[in-house]
């Protein structure tokens, strides 16, 4: 369990911490839910109709050898039976399988290209895009956070720009003075 | 409570949960296949007739039943199975859905000129080093803010000898001022 810190970035950020979020994004979780329910159809489809094909005959066969010794269905087809639903359990678990390790694996590459984007952020890059376009709600975040980096740049450029005009541009005392504190202000509603 | 912020290491989405996930699908699974066969089991247990006309007919007939059999059985497995799965992978999902929605408040947040705050995730949240990452970026710029504005009152301070050393200390802390933005592009 990680702790940050009681000053870290607010004082007040223990106390939010211990806030939960309820939340349920219909969108992502619905499309995995669909994802996993597609597979388990296609192995019910698959099953139903391998099984129906095998036991049709196989039931048509037996009932033409009726005068061997047949207690039960289950004595002419529980082996197929078995091997079907061992094949249905196997195939869909592969499949979900397969589903799970991509959604994880897309989930990722689109998380660290945000965290990148983070970092590169600290480096003072804030105009590369994040391109973390492989699953919609990440690339969306990814998308708040190129807007959010953009906003934060052009504060930054307008406030150099402000340093630079008050720097070379000859101007009265409290033209200065005023475009100073203007200019202080901007800085301190970078981040506050 | 998992901080955006700490030495432990954290990968977007840690081994243990995917297992997790995939063994809860091993466990829902496998007692799916073992349900739907003990259902056929049942269905296909019942004894024939002991004659041979009686079993030609009986088979005959199942034969002829197996296609609606086989459907309702099938209509129930995908129907519980799937609800089942969709269960376990919206909790599993909730773990990563939740903080993607802490990250989307903590943005608005930022943008909002309202005092920023750290993005803490819950016990067990998944995309811990994106928590972390932005955490870091925010205290980065903080910094920053604070050694641009260090630059200009320090320069204010020096306002008290008199004005031409004032203006030129101010010059002083814009030329450094400039140099410190010229960082971000």
């Amino acid at each position: 369990m990680l702790r940050v810190p009681r000053d870290a970035m607010s004082p007040r950020a223990p106390r939010h911490a211990a806030r939960r979020t309820v939340f349920v994004n219909p969108r992502f979780q619905g499309g995995v839910a669909l994802c996993f329910a597609a597979v388990v159809c296609a192995g019910a489809v698959l099953f139903a109709l391998s099984f129906h094909n095998y036991s049709k005959s196989a039931l048509r066969i037996a009932s033409i050898k009726g005068h061997y010794h047949f207690l039960t269905p289950y004595d002419i087809i529980g082996g197929a039976l078995g091997r079907h639903v061992a094949a249905l359990s196997v195939g869909v678990l592969a499949a979900s399988l397969l589903v799970l390790i991509l959604l994880v694996r897309r989930i990722r590459r689109g998380a660290e290209r945000l965290v990148e984007t983070f970092r590169i952020s600290m480096d003072g890059d804030l105009s590369s895009p994040a391109n973390a376009g492989e699953l919609r709600d990440i690339a969306d975040l990814g998308k708040k956070i190129d807007a959010a980096r953009g906003r934060t740049l052009s504060k930054i450029r307008e406030i150099a720009a402000e340093a630079e005009f008050l720097r070379n541009e000859p101007l009265s005392d409290d033209e200065f003075a005023r475009r100073w504190d203007g200019m202080k202000a901007a800085i301190r509603r970078l981040a506050p | 409570m998992n901080s955006g912020m700490g030495s432990r290491k954290h990968s977007v989405a840690e081994t243990g949960y995917t297992a997790r996930i995939a063994t809860q699908l091993l466990l829902v699974i496998g007692a799916g296949g073992g349900f739907l066969y003990v259902a056929f089991y049942l269905i296909f247990i019942r004894p024939l007739p002991g004659t041979y006309s009686g079993v030609y007919f009986a088979l005959r007939n199942l034969s002829a039943f197996l296609a609606p059999i086989l459907a309702f059985s099938m209509l129930a497995y995908v129907l519980v199975l799937s609800v089942a799965i969709a269960l376990i992978s919206s909790y599993a999902v909730h773990k990563i859905a939740g903080p993607l929605y802490r990250m989307e408040r903590a943005l608005e947040n930022y943008e909002s000129g309202h005092g920023v705050k750290a993005v803490f995730l819950r016990e067990g949240d998944q995309l811990v080093p994106l928590a972390r990452s932005y955490n870091e970026f925010v205290t980065r710029l903080r910094d920053d803010r604070k050694e641009w504005l260090a630059a200009m009152e320090h320069a204010e301070r020096l306002c008290l000898q008199d004005a031409a050393t004032c203006r030129a200390e101010m010059g002083g802390a814009l030329s450094r001022l400039s140099e410190l933005l010229s960082r971000y592009r």
